[in-house]
């Protein structure tokens, strides 16, 4: 068996600073403020790479855009890009992305993963 | 004398080796005491230690002679014989040479050589003998870190205090310091022999002695040295900085011109270095080295130094591009260190070269080349970025050019300025040529932006030339050539510069013609009126122009600002440099047009500009701040006068703005400032003038904004008024109130109040109380608010009293002002007691004993009974509730008043104040004669009673703003509020236990939560374990009601401070259950997101407390986060997903349960 990294040498495309939420002025104690793309991308971003020291951010194996949320149909869907095709890599970094999920969104939703070809 | 079987024992025990340090340290400081007190002689000591002195058991022997050394640096300020100084510097000089036993020999000659000389000094033969054997016997190289110090201090005091005695060495000395200071690493070491190099050079300074021969030799060990770098900037001594080791290596450098040929190749070749910082270091070291060395020996360097500094700025130059847009100076560019060094250097070079240097600038091919080439970029946006830099660069180097000289300025006129001028169609021969350029003149096109960068950049380094203090005597400079060039173009120039900004196009790129077009005219206006340079005409042209943009141009917001700036430069030049010409220019332009803007009530331009444009101007100087506050009060006393007298809507708005700007920038800046206290007392008179004279008000009693904007307004005035002012304004509106109708109707209530019950229900219409009364009452409040502790109160029994009926009327101001008077009122009164003045006690009395709180009591109330009853109050069936709260309020406030100050009757308010939260009770009390209805709402009444009774508590613990504070003069004895909690807590926790009625029990956890909410944290925490299940009572208490939740928070942020605390979390652990059960609950709290945060939050801190204690709550806690993830708030979700992390974590990984 070839022992080696799969990708040796990613491309690194660094990260986006957080954005920060503007809170607006006069603020609404009892407005919703419903579940984003941007919220799901935070919980996601600083998920580190099996591989390498870099977040899946950093590689652009995830990005906001690839992030499909409907608050009241409580559904989300992730849509992951590993740095090469045929990574060997991709079930891992699939089982982060939904354990992390599981665990920050409340019960109601209902995860999906997609690999991008 | 003392006996010697006492000291021996001291020097037995520093000579052993096995003792501590304190012990030595202590045996030292015991012999030493017997040596001052002479109950010892050093003859005897001596004799005594012989044997120490001289075993051939080198650790003894060392040991021995260390004590007489340390001794004698005791002894450095006591008079000793020149005999035993001979024999023992002579000793110690022979020491040296014994290297097993050497510290204590450099220490002794050390604290020898150190005494000053009227304590008997080492004569020069014996300094001569210790530096030849120091140079004989001493190998410092090969010795440790500490002895390498002592002989390097050794060296620098020989070198320092003795220079005639060793300049005799001559060369044996020199030869010797090379070699002690060759390959030393240590930093303390380094700074030391830096030190010794720089005072020998001073030692030999001619360019013959002996220095000059080994130069090269001692500059070949300190040049390895350059540039001074850290490779591990923490581990080593902390002690010892970069900065202070370069600097004092520079010094050394500097020491002698006779380094220079070695110095100044070593640090051109340094300069093509890729390390910025070696970069930076190099261009310091050279423009210090120049000031030193003298202009020959640079001479021969220059053109290398011009086309390093013109490399560094002009090829390659390292400037970031500043974020801030819009009010650059420098095109935005923001230099390096690297630039901001070479142009010191080149400042340097200037100044020294006396003309030689500038030349070579002038007649630089690739300057030249490039001021030609300035035509290509016409337009501010071709310009590319580098071409942008490198005019950035030629900016900086022609200013550092001119205003370093008059003569470099001149040279500098003379080769650029001609050219300059023609790029913008301008000629500098003669005035006249110029005169084509009408007043209207539109440039063709667009402008040379390069050409007018450029003239800017010249114009404001010429004004920095003028303006430097260093040229004395002042020189004449009006006959200069530059002078003379600026004086013909200085008309057409500002034509130029006003024609930029007449554009209309608010694009962007304009930004930048606008941005120097300002600048322009403002250092055209900043040449002294002497100078001759800017004619007074061309003067008033600028102003004019400068004024129409601050008055016309009000939507341009950037070209404003810019204006409004440079008019406040300006003004603040003429501040500091008076011209009797241009000051009555800028008067009647400037000033008067602003004090004409504020007077009239012209709306073309908003009133927020107007006061803003009308401060930044007044704030440049103390008589325009008076011409301007003039304006101010005029412009306040029409508008008034439009509202009291006719009721003018639209003036409202406006007056509010004026008075607010009035005491938040105006009246600060005077008390700032400084200045006179007319301005503040002529304000509060002339409002007082005003309400005097209008007799009857036109107004709504709507207009409560105009009354809180003119309340704020006097309390400044009076609060920053010195006393005796304050009582001319008291005293005044005293007289105001006298005349008015509040009078007759304070008449009418004490006459009711005195016997007839009936009269009662009429005298609470606050309605009978008119708008003007109001008025009167509210400003008498807040002049008194503000007052002075030694302001004296004329009338004060009457004012006492006023207040108090209008207290009663439910008139808040006046019970703050009550509040305030007895904070401030003295103990006693000295000096002949009038019956109608006024000292704490008598006042306190007056308020206790007020007819209004007792006059319905019968017989019960006996004067000097510590407690107010305001139960008696309650006794009446009359006496309406509503009432009653009104007095709870005034209660509160005098008793912050009294608690501030440290007054013990405090204790018989809080009395009262509880009694009435807990009069629940007695209900059966009441006449059942009522109707059914109205015991309702009497009910409803007694309620609110009771809560304003709780309410009470915030006034007493909360700062406020409105008064008591230091701007108004209270009296504030530090840690009251701890005081205060301490005595109130105890008593709230025991009535908690005592009273199960629910009503009562949520009024005692409102005052609870308001006083904790407001007690310093330390204080809380030593009483953590008593006050966690009292907090959490007061939250599940109150989280029942809406109107809470500020109350609650503030509780929360207590038990959230106490969680986080170290000392706190004991305490917390034992309640550890009842607190998680609580903050669950917050979690879901719905009114308030805040709460719900920091609920989350408190649960992450508690999730650090032992394991033991919270691990069975655990699932509960999960199950509460799994409900927090659903929050309908981004935030809560956030810390939900950290909280339940922490949980999760603290068993297994798992999130099962």
């Amino acid at each position: 068996m070839v022992s080696g990294l799969i990708n040796a040498n990613p491309i690194v495309y660094g990260k986006k600073d957080h954005r920060a939420r503007t809170a607006p002025v006069q603020v609404d104690e009892y407005a919703a403020e419903p579940i984003d793309q941007q919220e799901i991308f935070d919980h996601i971003r600083d998920i580190k790479d099996p591989e390498h020291p870099y977040s899946l951010e950093d590689l652009k194996v995830i990005t906001e855009d690839a992030i499909e949320v409907d608050d009241k149909k409580s559904r989300v869907r992730v849509t992951f890009t590993p740095t090469v095709e045929h990574c060997s890599m991709a079930t891992v970094i699939g089982l982060c992305l939904r354990v992390k999920l599981i665990r920050c969104l409340p019960r109601r939703y209902k995860v999906c993963l997609f690999m991008f070809h | 004398m003392a006996d010697p079987t006492q000291w021996v024992k001291h020097v037995e025990l520093y000579v052993n080796s096995s003792s501590t340090a304190a012990q030595q340290e202590a045996s030292v400081d015991a012999i030493a005491n017997l040596l001052k007190n002479d109950l010892l002689t050093l003859e005897a000591l001596v004799r005594e230690m012989e044997m120490y002195l001289t075993t051939t058991d080198s650790i003894i022997r060392s040991r021995g002679i260390l004590l007489l050394a340390e001794l004698l640096t005791q002894l450095r300020s006591k008079r000793l014989n020149d005999a035993s100084i001979e024999s023992l510097i002579g000793f110690f000089t022979e020491r040296l040479a014994d290297w097993k036993a050497l510290r204590g020999a450099i220490v002794g000659c050390l604290s020898l050589l150190r005494r000053k000389s009227h304590v008997g000094v080492v004569t020069d033969d014996k300094v001569k003998a210790v530096v030849q054997s120091y140079l004989q016997n001493l190998q410092v190289q090969s010795l440790g870190q500490h002895d390498r110090k002592l002989c390097f201090q050794l060296m620098e005091c020989l070198l320092d205090r003795y220079p005639a005695a060793v300049r005799d060495l001559g060369d044996n000395l020199i030869y010797g310091i090379c070699e002690a200071i060759d390959g030393e690493r240590d930093p303390q070491c380094l700074m030391l022999s830096f030190r010794i190099v720089e005072i020998l050079a001073g030692l030999f300074p001619g360019p013959s002695g002996p220095l000059a021969d080994f130069a090269g030799d001692l500059f070949g060990i300190l040049g390895c040295y350059f540039p001074i770098h850290f490779t591990h900037p923490k581990e080593e001594d902390v002690d010892v900085k970069r900065e202070e080791l370069s600097r004092a290596l520079m010094l050394t450098y500097a020491s002698t011109p006779l380094f220079a040929p070695f110095s100044i190749p070593l640090l051109l070749e340094k300069l093509s270095s890729s390390l910025p910082l070696t970069k930076v270091e190099s261009f310091k070291y050279l423009s210090y080295c120049t000031s030193k060395y003298g202009v020959d020996r640079m001479a021969e360097h220059f053109e290398t130094l011009w086309s390093s500094v013109k490399d560094a700025t002009y090829v390659s130059p390292q400037t970031n591009l500043s974020t801030e847009v819009g009010f650059m100076s420098e095109m935005g560019f923001q230099d390096s260190d690297i630039m901001k060094q070479a142009f010191v250097l080149l400042q340097e070079l200037v100044q020294q070269s006396n003309g030689s240097f500038i030349s070579l600038i002038l007649d630089d091919e690739d300057i030249k080349i490039f001021m030609n080439s300035l035509n290509q970029y016409e337009d501010f946006d071709n310009i590319p970025i580098d071409i942008r830099q490198r005019l950035h660069a030629v900016g900086r180097i022609i200013s550092v050019c001119v205003n370093t000289s008059i003569a470099s300025c001149n040279k500098v006129f003379e080769s650029f300025f001609p050219l300059l001028m023609t790029y913008l169609g301008l000629s500098v021969a003669e005035p006249h040529e110029n005169s084509c350029l009408a007043e209207d003149y539109n440039p063709p096109g667009r402008l040379n932006f390069g050409a007018l960068y450029l003239c800017v950049e010249v114009l404001s380094a010429c004004r920095y030339l003028v303006g430097s203090d260093e040229l004395t005597p002042i020189p004449d400079f009006a006959n200069q050539t530059w002078c003379v060039m600026l004086h013909n173009v200085s008309k057409s120039l500002a034509t130029v510069f006003v024609s930029l900004l007449r554009s209309n196009v608010a694009e962007n790129s304009q930004n930048a013609y606008i941005c120097y077009g300002v600048k322009g005219l403002q250092n055209l206006a900043m040449f002294p009126g002497s100078l001759l340079a800017v004619s007074k005409s061309t003067y008033d042209s600028i102003l004019l122009k400068l004024m129409s943009v601050v008055t016309s141009d009000i939507n341009k917001t950037f070209l404003w600002t810019l204006a409004m700036n440079a008019l406040v430069e300006i003004g603040s030049f003429l501040d500091k440099c008076p011209d009797s010409e241009r000051l009555s220019s800028y008067e009647s332009i400037v000033v008067e047009k602003i004090f004409s803007l504020i007077s009239s009530d012209d709306l073309t331009m908003p009133v927020s500009l107007k006061l803003q444009a009308a401060f930044e101007i007044g704030a440049t100087g103390i008589n325009f701040m008076l011409r301007v506050v003039e304006g101010l009060d005029e412009a306040i006393s029409a508008t008034l006068s439009a509202v009291y007298a006719h009721g003018n809507r639209k003036s409202v708005e406006p007056t509010i703005k004026l008075l607010e700007y009035y005491s938040n920038k105006v009246l600060p800046w005077f008390h700032k400032s400084g200045g006179s206290e007319e301005i503040p007392l002529n304000f509060a008179l002339s409002i007082w003038d005003k309400i005097e004279n209008n007799r009857s008000f036109n107004l709504d009693s709507l207009e409560n904004e105009l009354l809180d904007a003119t309340m704020m307004a006097m309390k400044q005035a009076v609060g920053s008024c010195s006393e005796g002012s304050q009582e001319k304004i008291i005293n005044k509106a005293l007289g105001v109130l006298l005349s008015s109708n509040c009078l007759e109707w304070m008449k009418s209530i004490s006459g009711n109040t005195q016997s007839e019950v009936e009269g009662l229900q009429q005298i609470h219409k606050l309605d009978s109380f008119a708008i003007r009364d109001e008025w009167i009452t509210s400003l008498i409040a807040s002049i008194v608010i503000a007052l002075c502790p030694q302001t004296y109160i004329q009338n004060g029994k009457f004012i006492l009293q006023f207040f108090i009926t209008t207290l009663l009327n439910g008139h808040v101001p006046s019970a703050q002002a009550l509040g305030s008077l007895v904070n401030k009122l003295p103990l006693k009164i000295t000096g002949t007691p009038l019956s109608k003045n006024l000292c704490l006690d008598e006042a306190v009395d007056m308020i206790f004993h007020s007819c209004i709180w007792t006059s319905y009591n019968g017989s019960t109330y006996e004067r000097g009974s510590s407690e107010i009853d305001l139960s008696s109050l309650r006794l009446c069936s009359l006496s309406p509730e509503s009432d009653k709260i009104h007095a709870t309020i005034g209660l509160a406030w005098i008793g912050k008043g009294l608690l501030m100050r440290g007054h013990e009757k405090v204790k018989d308010i809080t009395m009262t104040l509880l009694n009435c939260m807990i009069s629940d009770g007695d209900r059966g009390s009441l006449p059942n004669s009522k109707h059914p209805s109205l015991v309702c709402n009497d009910e409803d009444l007694h309620h609110q009673l009771m809560k304003s009774a709780a309410d009470a508590f915030h006034i007493i613990m909360s700062d406020s703003e409105s008064c008591l504070n230091k701007r108004y003069h209270a009296t504030i004895r530090p840690l009251y509020k701890q005081r205060f909690s301490n005595t109130v807590m105890p008593i709230l926790s025991t009535l908690m236990l005592k009273y199960d009625s629910p009503s009562i029990r949520s009024m005692l956890c409102r005052a609870i939560a308001y006083v904790v909410s407001d007690t310093p944290l330390t204080a809380i925490l030593s009483e953590a374990k008593k006050l966690i299940p009292l907090l959490l009572d007061c939250l599940s208490m109150m989280v029942e009601d809406i109107t809470n939740k500020e109350i609650i928070y503030s509780v929360l942020l207590v038990i959230s401070g106490i969680l986080v605390d170290k000392n706190g979390q004991d305490a917390v652990a034992e309640n550890a259950h009842s607190i998680v059960n609580q903050l669950i609950e917050l979690t879901t709290y719905p009114h308030m997101m805040v709460i719900r945060e920091t609920a989350v939050q408190c649960l992450v801190a508690v999730s650090e407390l032992p394991h033991t204690r919270i691990y069975p709550l655990r699932t509960q806690v999960l199950r509460a986060m799994l409900k927090a993830l659903d929050d309908p708030k981004w935030v809560v979700r956030q810390e939900a997903v950290r909280c339940r992390q922490a949980w999760a974590s603290i068993a297994s990984r798992s999130l099962h349960f």
